[in-house]
């Protein structure tokens, strides 16, 4: 893949991304507990990482990240959102080529577990309050089943003529 | 072993136990019911609460870095019923009486949690 084609699809996928990203900060939580949100914008990571190299996921992650917190967001929320979001991506690069496209389901829920506990951890910290970490089991439970649904709809994504041959060549 | 990690449906197992495990967590220490209350914010304990002693219900608001949060206290619970957060998720948490999940208003740093110290604590201390 020529240069100037990968800055074009990395580009267009850190714009979706971006778009997933603010569109979901304006769903109304329905649960109300701080940090239960869909993670839609992670489904951008997944197929991120399934046709580029570790360094283009990172850089598709933090650029979405930052200009979200940019635009629609504060920037005790670029805290939470990077530290989250890092986890996630580390989780997901390592355990990619591992599992492959059959299993990403699996990826995405331990993605979405990292990026949970990441920012459970950093709540903690910014709180100053340990006691915080009560709030890991309701925390699991929402990041198995987003972190389902979005592998879902990675895994679907994937088989798509349009994503397999123009976005990653493969 | 590496055969049945390659199958989604081990995964599928696994994390259904995980669900499960979490929730059976969450539905057994719901059923304790706390005694104390212990608010504290921006990581100093302001206030322990004795709710078994509370005859009345009384409010009182706490002030943080960020903001105030309005708490109510009545016998056995403890509620956050106004706070100037954006997103007013500790308002919506409505009141709590177990130590299963603790009020949070991560804007403001507030951060309610009920314990069961059977050693019996003061009715109401105010720290700092």
């Amino acid at each position: 893949m020529k240069n100037a084609h990968k800055l074009t699809i990395l580009s267009l996928l850190t714009a979706v991304a971006l778009v997933i990203f603010i569109a979901e900060s304006y769903i109304p939580p329905i649960v109300p507990l701080p940090g239960i949100k869909l993670g839609l914008a992670n489904i951008i990571t997944l197929i991120t990482v399934a046709g580029f190299k570790k360094r283009d996921v990172f850089i598709v992650l933090f650029v979405r990240i930052l200009l979200g917190s940019i635009f629609g967001g504060t920037m005790l929320s670029f805290l939470y959102s990077i530290a989250g979001g890092f986890a996630c991506a580390a989780i997901t690069v390592i355990l990619y080529p591992v599992l492959n496209d059959k299993l990403i389901f699996v990826t995405s829920v331990f993605g979405a577990l990292a990026h949970n506990t990441a920012q459970i951890i950093m709540a903690a910290f910014l709180t100053s309050t340990p006691a915080v970490i009560t709030y890991f089991p309701v925390l699991v439970i929402s990041a198995v089943i987003t972190g389902s649904f979005t592998g879902l709809a990675a895994y679907f994504a994937l088989k798509r003529k349009f994503i397999k041959t123009t976005l990653l060549n493969r | 072993m590496v055969i049945y990690m390659k199958k989604a449906s081990t995964w599928i197992i696994i994390f259904s136990a995980l669900i499960l495990l979490s929730l059976v967590y969450i539905f057994i220490s719901g059923k304790t019911q706390g005694k104390t209350a212990v608010i504290e914010s921006d990581g100093k304990t302001v206030k322990t609460i004795n709710l078994e002693n509370t005859d009345s219900p009384y409010a009182f608001e706490i002030s943080g870095q960020n903001g105030s949060n309005t708490i109510y206290v009545e016998n056995g619970r403890i509620s956050v019923t106004s706070a100037d957060c954006p997103d007013k998720l500790c308002v919506r948490r409505g009141a709590v009486s177990s130590p299963a999940v603790p009020i949070v208003c991560l804007p403001n740093k507030l951060v309610i949690t009920i314990k069961n110290n059977s050693a019996s604590a003061p009715d109401a201390v105010t720290g700092g």
